[in-house]
């Protein structure tokens, strides 16, 4: 159930990153051929906006997956600490009792 | 259980496989070639026009001396520059959002530049190989967001890759090479010039001959041309590491740029997206490769010599 919300999840960035960038670009595109400019400034700052917004977006989205990665990447080093620590206590206990 | 939770992730791949592997066909004969080699008519949408590629950088505005890769260099020199001021506008003690990001790259390029230079010298060299990393790996993903070199005016691009222009790779180079030189100076003073004048052993063999012990200074000699010729040999390797800069960059970038625009004309749907991540790979390591190379050329200008 969960690999199927992370699944959803993924899916809606690869619809948001295209979207984002689309709109935006578009509506700049259309005021463009409206006023009939001849340098394209609408559709310029439509695309700087949405990759703006792209990237805003994507960030706040994968934001849960990082923080997850991060966390396993500290309980996996916290783990690998004590397994270090566990077998140095073992190794003078041995040492003790030798 | 486990089992058939297995079975079912199989499916799953295997689905999504045939889906992509559907989408491919069916825009490869939408395209022109495949419409072409199957006989059927090309889709409207998929119809792409045929790469033209032109070695020399456009120029959007006919009546204005600039080219559409020193447009985007400035995009990519505002950007960097934009998001390190916001980035660094109210600094904190415990770094959070963009403030974050920003440290650790500046943080990564540090360690990657101390470790090989020392702390002295990688604050020397910090801010030159930094910044032409960022400015490359820019410059290369800039490029990458979609539209971005689809935008016209009076029919010429608007934006290019500026690694696409020899001009800014070999700017790059000329940098590269002069800070090099400079820091060689700063660190061993006028001996660093020994690295490509290295007369010594030359003097040593002669003033022996003349001074009668002939023996030794002809064994000497030979040593001495040796080390002369060295010393040339080492000027003209500093002089082509700009040459091999300039092509390394730029052909990579451009042969990256017309292998997408290839992909895209023979196959518009999922295919040239896996052209699209490993151009957004090499692009970094083409940064991290003219970063680090002037990076290692430096470290060997400022290495006492034992």
């Amino acid at each position: 159930m969960k690999n199927w919300s992370a699944a959803l999840q993924l899916l809606v960035v690869g619809f948001y990153v295209p979207l984002s960038l689309l709109i935006p670009t578009g509506i700049g595109l259309w005021l463009d051929r409206r006023a009939s400019h001849e340098f394209p400034l609408c559709t310029i700052i439509g695309l700087g906006i949405g990759t703006v917004i792209m990237v805003y977006g994507v960030y706040q989205m994968l934001r849960p997956f990082l923080k997850e990665a991060k966390r396993e990447g500290k309980e996996s080093r916290v783990r690998q600490k004590r397994a270090k620590s566990a077998t140095l206590l073992n190794s003078r206990q041995e040492k003790d009792k030798e | 259980m486990t089992e058939k939770r297995h079975r079912g992730g199989l499916l799953k791949i295997v689905v999504l496989a045939i889906a992509l592997f559907a989408m491919i066909i069916i825009s490869f004969i939408g395209s022109e070639v495949g419409s072409g080699i199957v006989g059927s008519k090309p889709i409207s949408f998929l119809n792409i026009e045929a790469p033209k590629y032109q070695p020399a950088p456009e120029r959007p505005f006919h009546n204005l001396p600039i080219t559409n890769t020193m447009i985007t260099a400035w995009i990519s020199i505002v950007v960097l520059g934009g998001l390190f001021f916001i980035g660094t506008r109210n600094m904190k003690l415990v770094p959070t959002g963009l403030q974050n990001f920003l440290e650790l790259i500046v943080e990564a390029a540090a360690n990657f530049i101390e470790d090989p230079a020392g702390e002295k010298h990688g604050r020397w060299f910090f801010p030159v190989c930094t910044t032409i990393f960022l400015f490359v790996v820019a410059n290369a993903w800039l490029s990458l967001i979609p539209g971005f070199e689809t935008i016209s005016v009076n029919g010429e691009p608007l934006f290019r890759n500026a690694n696409t222009d020899l001009n800014v790779p070999a700017a790059l180079a000329v940098v590269s090479f002069c800070f090099v030189e400079y820091w060689g100076f700063k660190a061993k003073g006028v001996s660093y010039l020994k690295t490509f004048f290295h007369f010594g052993p030359l003097w040593q063999a002669l003033k022996l001959i003349f001074t009668g012990n002939i023996k030794a200074g002809a064994g000497g000699l030979l040593n001495g041309f040796v080390a002369v010729f060295a010393g040339l040999l080492e000027i003209l390797s500093h002089l082509i590491r700009m040459m091999s800069f300039t092509f390394r960059l730029f052909g990579n970038m451009t042969a990256g740029m017309i292998l997408v625009m290839i992909m895209l004309f023979l196959v518009p749907w999922v295919l040239p997206t896996v052209f699209y991540g490993m151009e957004a790979f090499f692009g970094f390591v083409q940064a991290m490769i003219f970063g680090g190379l002037t990076l290692g050329f430096a470290c060997a200008a400022v290495m006492e010599e034992e």
